[in-house]
């Protein structure tokens, strides 16, 4: 089985289409969203016709929910520059699908007569908003994915892409973890520019207890950063925000 | 959120066509395949190549799982001996002509998807399974005992169930009654069949399931489903099969919905 997850595109559209694009050429078994489909750019209702015409399955992202308390501007048309235009952007029946969106999905897998189990959250299986940064204690990382049951745990959210592989087991019996960040499709903030997002290919040998029968590649994708950028800049979001597609930060 | 939900296509490619035909014009948030892509008829590879195209997230039905494991026993409760021998030339000729890279997908699909809601700031946890949680070709029917049905559901900490298997769709509403006497509604629904409805009625079904943003267990109205029917070629497949070595009773099972 291999599965695309996809996160934090964050209305870039032009790096969005990219992706699909590539979609086409990998042909992974399944596709699945992060979140994050909105803020930092102008493009908001357009990622989402998208998503939901290709039917990806999607969890909430906490941009996603900002959409709940920042409403369309009813008076005369402001001119401030302001990163709050991102979320005034979307539409009335984009709102509705954000603001229903799951916040986990899970993906129980029995390859092996014993389950393996996939957890797709946004932030961490604790808070949306929680960053799952690299260089967290081994321990801290040990008690979530026991916690919340999961073997092969995939976030998104900080926009750095990793994969880290953690054991649980005791008494010599491995039971290996599996952390993935997917990176972000259009706001990416390791220093590359380029579109990522992530394929996992889950073999049939795959199980708790074998590490390699889990493969985590991630992709870079190019796209039209230029335009990504200008449409920020012709907007009324700050151009800081061009600046950090340009440079990756 | 509306999303769609299929199943039990059982190889019949003019059936899911049609199905896709109709769920891209009724313009859904996401779909979700609940297994039992092949055995009864002679498209296996196609039916698979069409929803893998897709990226649709799929689980593995109990004919899915025999044929992912080159077994001989697809896990069908057949009942008569007619059955029985029938059931055999299906699995046989399915295991002969699925090829090795859709046999692969089969073998590594997942047994179960759970999606997790948290509207309203209360959690609402919506759980897709082949037949049930606890089985995968366990036959979940209608007049199944509520409080057996009740357990099956709390102890798989589902508020929504949706399942496939028996190829015949229902929607029952299940109030587990809290200890502070308000009102907890569990939905157990049946999916029904795209490729071989067994409830009368020949044409494909499929459901789309619709949560309200506000959606809460205790409200048992923000929960809806819809069942949809859909016409295809059932001549085309009715006719793929006697034009096979596939017994032609599944011919007749198509033209009558049974």
């Amino acid at each position: 089985m291999k599965i695309a997850l996809l996160s934090d595109i964050h209305a870039n559209l032009p790096a969005f289409e990219a992706i699909l694009e590539d979609l086409e050429k990998q042909q992974p078994d399944a596709v699945y969203c992060l979140g994050d489909f909105v803020g930092y750019n102008v493009w908001p209702n357009q990622v989402i016709g998208l998503v939901r015409k290709h039917g990806i399955a999607t969890i909430a992202g906490n941009h996603d929910l900002k959409v709940a308390k920042i409403m369309p501007s009813e008076g005369d048309c402001s001119k401030e520059e302001s990163s709050e235009y991102a979320y005034k952007l979307v539409g009335k029946k984009e709102r509705d699908y954000l603001l229903t969106l799951p916040r986990h999905l899970r993906i129980e897998f029995q390859l092996n007569d014993q389950p393996l189990n996939m957890l797709l959250v946004h932030g961490s299986p604790r808070s949306i908003n929680e960053y799952l940064l690299q260089d967290l204690p081994e321990q801290y990382m040990l008690e979530l994915v026991r916690e919340f049951k999961a073997d092969i745990l995939c976030f998104g959210h900080s926009h750095k892409p990793y994969h880290r592989v953690i054991n649980s087991g005791e008494n010599s019996i491995e039971h290996f973890h599996h952390l993935i960040n997917t990176g972000s499709v259009g706001k990416p903030k390791d220093g590359d520019a380029r579109a990522c997002y992530v394929l996992i290919t889950i073999d049939q040998t795959a199980s708790t207890t074998t590490q390699d029968a889990v493969q985590v590649e991630f992709l870079r994708v190019k796209y039209d950063v230029e335009k990504a950028a200008k449409a920020v800049e012709l907007s009324l979001l700050p151009n800081a925000f061009a600046d950090n597609l340009r440079k990756a930060y | 959120m509306r999303i769609a939900l299929f199943s039990d296509i059982h190889a019949n490619l003019p059936a899911l066509e049609a199905f896709f035909k109709d769920v891209d014009s009724r313009d859904t948030d996401a779909i979700y395949c609940l297994g039992d892509l092949v055995g009864y008829n002679i498209w296996p590879n196609e039916v698979i190549d069409q929803i893998w195209k897709r990226g649709i997230p799929t689980i593995a039905g109990n004919y899915d799982f025999g044929i992912g494991r080159s077994s001989d026993d697809c896990g069908c409760a057949y009942k008569t001996d007619d059955e029985k021998e029938n059931g055999k030339v299906s699995i046989a000729y399915t295991n002969e002509i699925v090829k090795d890279d859709q046999r692969a997908y089969l073998r590594t699909l997942p047994a179960h998807i759970r999606l997790d809601f948290q509207l309203n700031d209360k959690p609402l946890s919506v759980l897709l399974v082949h037949g049930s949680p606890r089985r995968i070709n366990e036959y979940l029917f209608e007049d199944r005992d509520e409080k057996s049905l009740l357990r099956i559901m709390e102890q798989a900490a589902a508020d929504v169930m949706l399942f496939g298997h028996t190829h015949k769709p229902y929607h029952r509403l299940l109030n587990s009654v809290q200890t502070d006497g308000t009102g907890h509604y569990r939905h157990a629904i049946n999916i029904g069949s795209v490729g071989k409805p067994k409830d009368g009625d020949p044409r494909g079904g499929y459901v789309i399931l619709h949560i309200d943003a506000d959606a809460l267990a205790s409200n048992k109205e923000s929960i809806t489903v819809e069942f949809i029917r859909f016409e295809y070629d059932v001549e085309a497949a009715a006719k793929a099969v006697e034009g096979s070595i596939l017994p032609n009773a599944y011919a007749e099972s198509l033209r009558l919905g049974k």
